[in-house]
């Protein structure tokens, strides 16, 4: 058995997942995003509608907070922005937000809400924090980075979730994508692209995160 | 290990096309209404990833692993054929010599070890499931080493070859993901598949960067990305969803 089976990581991004996992446990670290609040949460779902909610409130986020930073890098707020990081977040805030479209169409096809928050969670753990903190071209590529992570983690996790098949395959169709991005950024960083042999769902996120 | 073989290269035995077989699977999940949703999404860009959903009743256990069989057998074939390309090229001294490029090198031997991790770890699902192992590659895909061969004078040719390859394992690993029925094998084949693509991107990339601005740029550095332009850059992400048009057929690589 190869050294590159032993551990499985996403890219650069085990990190920064586990951060946000931690910071997603503590009662009072996560700036009290744990507590359900009822009127602002989306309601919850069960089954394989809580596993595609879950998938399109995270992606919700990537496209906010892709937005956000791209909007950031043009006010000058982030400086030392290469081109190709530039258009390397303009080509995957475009995916990202077909892969929204697609998810909600799946549940607005089966009679349900679509989903039109983010996740609450995550955004005020890591995502809100993070580009916050981000000062130029490098840290920017790294914050991208994670979020793909948590992404791919947490579709890998649905994809052995999920009941429906046709849901699996649309995940299937999604997470590789989301993988390139990933080896990408990690190029982009000086990382070599495809460190691992396996993925894993380290980072993955769960069901009960907040929606809204 | 016992003997093992093949099914006819490039074809499936007839009455197990994919989709027959994949009819066989496609469960309706009753009362979640999630069905109605991929039914109603296929005339969207996402029905072709979603496909066709029908009810399936009464389909023996024995079935629905004899499926999961064929599948992790194919895919270890399609992984065995990506370390025989992947070996093939690193005898090219474009590749695998010592003038050859420090990050081609090192990416078409670390790729061809991951690619023999697969192989192993599609193989150990099967011995799980109480079947036999898939030592052979997949005949039909031969040419790929053939073309991998050939870029002596021009070593993008041989990368590309291995993005066929790439491509064509991704696809494969996609479309099983949806289909297998087995929990291990779905979360080995999903775990696996999402590296594949990987590849595909990061050959993808070094093709753009060499044919844009020579080898002085392929270079693991976080210099590199200020001097790539933003069109190189992007070489990498062609589409929002993968596909599995170059999927591999359930049985090619099963074994008798």
């Amino acid at each position: 058995m190869s050294p590159s089976r032993r551990r499985f990581l996403v890219g650069g991004s085990a990190a920064l997942g586990a951060l946000a996992l931690g910071a997603c446990r503590g009662g009072g670290a996560d700036g009290g995003a744990a507590e359900r609040n009822d009127a602002v949460d989306e309601p919850p779902r069960m089954g394989d509608f809580a596993v595609v909610a879950l998938a399109a409130s995270l992606e919700n986020l990537v496209v906010r907070s892709y937005t956000k930073a791209l909007e950031a890098v043009a006010a000058g707020d982030i400086e030392e922005v290469p081109p190709a990081v530039t258009a390397v977040a303009e080509r995957t805030l475009a995916h990202h937000s077909e892969h929204a479209e697609g998810w909600n169409r799946l549940l607005v096809d089966a009679g349900q809400q679509p989903v039109e928050g983010v996740n609450k969670t995550v955004q005020a753990a890591l995502a809100d924090p993070g580009l916050a903190a981000v000062r130029e071209g490098r840290g920017l590529v790294t914050f991208f980075l994670g979020l793909e992570g948590i992404l791919a983690a947490t579709y890998l996790d649905g994809m052995v979730r999920l009941q429906d098949r046709g849901a699996v395959a649309i995940a299937a169709s999604i997470r590789p994508v989301e993988l390139q991005h990933a080896a990408v950024l990690g190029f982009f960083l000086g990382q070599y692209p495809v460190p691992d042999a396996f993925t894993s769902v380290e980072g993955a996120r769960p069901t009960t995160d907040r929606i809204g | 290990m016992s003997s093992e073989e093949t099914g006819p290269a490039g074809t499936a035995p007839a009455g197990t096309g994919r989709d027959a077989l994949v009819a066989r699977r496609h469960l309706l999940l009753v009362g979640t209404g999630l069905v109605a949703g991929c039914a109603g999404a296929a005339g969207t860009a996402f029905g072709h990833a979603a496909g066709p959903v029908r009810r399936l009743l009464g389909t023996p256990a024995f079935a629905d692993r004899a499926l999961d069989v064929q599948m992790l057998q194919t895919s270890a074939s399609v992984e065995n054929l990506a370390v025989e390309l992947y070996e093939a090229a690193l005898e090219l001294p474009a590749v695998g010599g010592e003038r050859a490029e420090p990050l081609v090198r090192d990416f078409f031997t670390r790729t061809r070890d991951q690619h023999a991790d697969h192989a192993e770890a599609c193989n150990a699902a099967l011995t799980k499931l109480g079947a036999r192992t898939q030592g052979n590659a997949d005949a039909a895909l031969r040419d790929l080493v053939a073309r991998a061969r050939s870029g002596t004078t021009d070593v993008t040719r041989t990368l590309e070859a291995a993005i066929a390859v790439e491509t064509t394992a991704a696809a494969t690993y996609q479309s099983n993901a949806a289909t297998l029925v087995d929990t291990d094998a779905r979360r080995v084949t999903a775990a696996i598949g999402g590296v594949e693509a990987q590849h595909v991107a990061a050959l993808a990339l070094m093709v753009a960067i060499l044919r844009d601005r020579g080898p002085e740029l392929l270079r693991l550095s976080p210099a590199t990305v200020e001097d790539l332009p933003a069109e190189v850059g992007t070489a990498g992400l062609p589409g929002a969803l993968t596909t599995t048009d170059r999927a591999r057929p359930p049985a090619v690589g099963a074994v008798r």
